[in-house]
């Protein structure tokens, strides 16, 4: 028992850390999702309005001015609370009804309109993306593995292969199309019980469009990961008794994803920018909310700018996110740095 | 009379090469006994490697059979049904280049198979970390990474990792031609060791001829292929054959 206690004594306490930003994380998806529950599932009234993200009330003169200001720092801090809100993206798919919500010409300066609109289309748009990007991370993992295992899986190999060929010869407007437009009357033809009005929401055909394409790529980052894990790594492992499974997970795998860090970074920036073609199955997300809004207001340059530097933040965050992870997880003492 | 514990049978290893086939190994006869330290010497690319590599079945062989503790583990003319990582934690491997898992600590580096290949409990896994890590010297690196050590240091690591699983026989594959010569004599000090405190049985592919003069009880030359001779350790001393002689004088000139 002493040798036990002696030794987990020495131990780093860093993985604490983790905890925290974890909880911390957790904490701020229940906040976000109380709020969009309340108020856009349930109707709920905050601070006495009858909705945060549709109406604003009318007042004059300056105190209106720090009013309007007011009320953007407040909808701002929950735009970003709610960007932690895995649950609410999962209501979204599986929900006929979603987020999208058209009345936004309501009253109120029309820069608070717009900007308010823009948010909450961005929100939309790192659902979508976040979602892609996790649930192509699982198939792409499944692909690369199949495809760097030795000796032949069943057809799986071939699967794999012609998987990821198809998803990334191919654009990925005509993939959306594809799945939008396509794959509901062809079920729908199917006469299946119960499937015969079968259609995707808009948010469901981008997420499963958007996932299928990145999968293939994630799945070539993921191989390359791999394959840079030199033999003698695998060899060791084997030699000591490991099954070809557990050196995958325990020696290759934890070691590989430190890797691929900065080709991943690249992956999930290219989905959150390409997120914007799902605009053209009409999805509500911030390309097709700007367009919408400057067809109303005639204000292209401004609008389109205003969207671009949405973009530009969930972008540019994404990747000091992920700076910060290849940081805290780097290997000591291996590899050059700089930083 | 007791069973070898590893032997190999008219092995042969091919590898396929753009030029056509490659003889790696060939009429390839071995037995080694349990408590024997048998040294494999010989020129880059006569196969010694590969014959480490094709008696714990990392390669699979070409030809032949491969018996471990009596049983018949490897078979070119029918397939053997047996699980082949339940022999092989019973033979470390040292490599030429340590291979330690560079992600994991030195603890998590012996603590690894210890848990998931012999599955045992967290107090036993700790005792046997401290006594490897006293063995080769290093209790005091516990919780540095790979990447921090040096290769003498490195490698003592790797033979730790090696111990701690207690196997029956352990193989070195050049494990100090990757080091600096004043950090060879601390990864030798602890082989030595191995073979007069705890009396393992060893394999040792060496270009140390020394080493193996003072340690070894018999010697394997190997060339293009073949084993060329099998003898005691005073054949480094008196090489009864040409080839051998030449081989000897040429590495230890170099020297």
């Amino acid at each position: 028992m002493e040798s036990t206690s002696k030794y987990s004594a020495i131990r780093p306490s860093k993985s604490n850390f983790g905890w925290w930003i974890l909880s911390f994380l957790l904490f701020l998806c229940g906040i976000g999702f109380i709020y969009e529950f309340s108020v856009n599932k349930l109707g709920w009234t905050f601070f006495g309005f009858e909705n945060f993200g549709l109406q604003l009330p009318l007042f004059s003169g300056e105190r209106a001015y720090y009013f309007d200001i007011v009320m953007i720092v407040i909808n701002f801090v929950f735009w970003v609370l709610s960007v932690f809100n895995p649950v609410l993206a999962i209501i979204d798919i599986i929900s006929p009804f979603s987020l999208q919500f058209s009345p936004i010409f309501i009253s109120g300066d029309k820069w608070v309109i717009i900007i308010r609109a823009l948010a909450d289309a961005a929100i939309i748009t790192l659902q979508i993306s976040l979602s892609s990007i996790a649930i192509g991370f699982f198939i792409a993992m499944f692909l690369a593995i199949v495809l760097v295992r030795p000796g032949r899986v069943w057809g799986l190999k071939i699967f794999s292969q012609a998987y990821i060929d198809f998803f990334r010869s191919t654009p990925l407007l005509v993939q959306l199309f594809i799945i939008f437009f396509g794959i509901p009357p062809m079920i729908q033809g199917l006469a299946i019980p119960g499937f015969e009005r079968f259609t995707f929401t808009y948010i469901q055909a981008a997420i499963i469009g958007l996932s299928l394409n990145t999968a293939a790529y994630q799945a070539e980052i993921i191989r390359g990961g791999i394959l840079a894990i030199p033999t003698g790594q695998t060899e060791a492992a084997r030699a000591l008794g490991l099954t070809t499974t557990q050196t995958m997970r325990f020696v290759i795998l934890p070691q590989a994803l430190r890797i691929i860090i900065p080709p991943f970074t690249n992956e999930g920036i290219n989905i959150i920018l390409n997120s914007s073609l799902a605009s053209s199955i009409s999805t509500w997300e911030l390309t097709r909310a700007a367009r919408n809004m400057s067809a109303f207001y005639y204000l292209a340059f401004e609008i389109f700018l205003a969207a671009a530097m949405f973009y530009f933040v969930m972008a540019y965050s994404l990747a000091r996110l992920t700076k910060k992870f290849e940081i805290r997880y780097r290997i000591p003492g291996l590899g050059i740095h700089h930083d | 009379m007791t069973n070898a514990l590893i032997e190999v049978k008219n092995l042969k290893k091919t590898f396929r090469t753009r030029g056509g086939e490659l003889v790696a190994l060939q009429n390839i006869n071995l037995r080694i006994m349990p408590g024997e330290v048998v040294a494999v010497i010989g020129s880059s690319g006569s196969g010694k490697s590969t014959l480490l590599r094709c008696m714990n079945l990392l390669i699979t062989p070409t030809e032949g059979q491969v018996y471990f503790d009596g049983e018949l583990i490897f078979n070119s003319e029918a397939p053997v049904d047996i699980d082949i990582d339940s022999v092989r934690k019973n033979i470390g491997m040292v490599f030429q280049a340590f291979n330690l898992f560079m992600h994991l600590t030195v603890k998590n580096n012996i603590h690894l198979a210890l848990k998931q290949v012999l599955n045992l409990p967290d107090e036993e896994i700790q005792d046997r970390i401290k006594d490897v890590l006293e063995t080769v010297n290093l209790s005091d690196k516990l919780n540095s990474y790979p990447g921090e050590l040096s290769g003498g240091q490195q490698q003592r690591v790797a033979i730790a990792r090696v111990l701690a699983m207690r196997p029956k026989l352990i193989f070195f594959d050049e494990p100090t031609s990757a080091l600096d010569p004043e950090l060879t004599g601390e990864v030798l000090e602890v082989m030595k060791r191995l073979v007069t405190e705890y009396q393992y049985t060893l394999v040792v592919v060496s270009h140390e001829i020394p080493f193996a003069r003072e340690v070894a009880n018999r010697v394997v030359f190997m060339d293009e292929a073949e084993i060329l001779y099998e003898g005691g350790p005073d054949t480094l001393v008196n090489p009864p054959n040409e080839r051998l002689k030449k081989f000897l004088s040429k590495i230890l000139s170099t020297r």
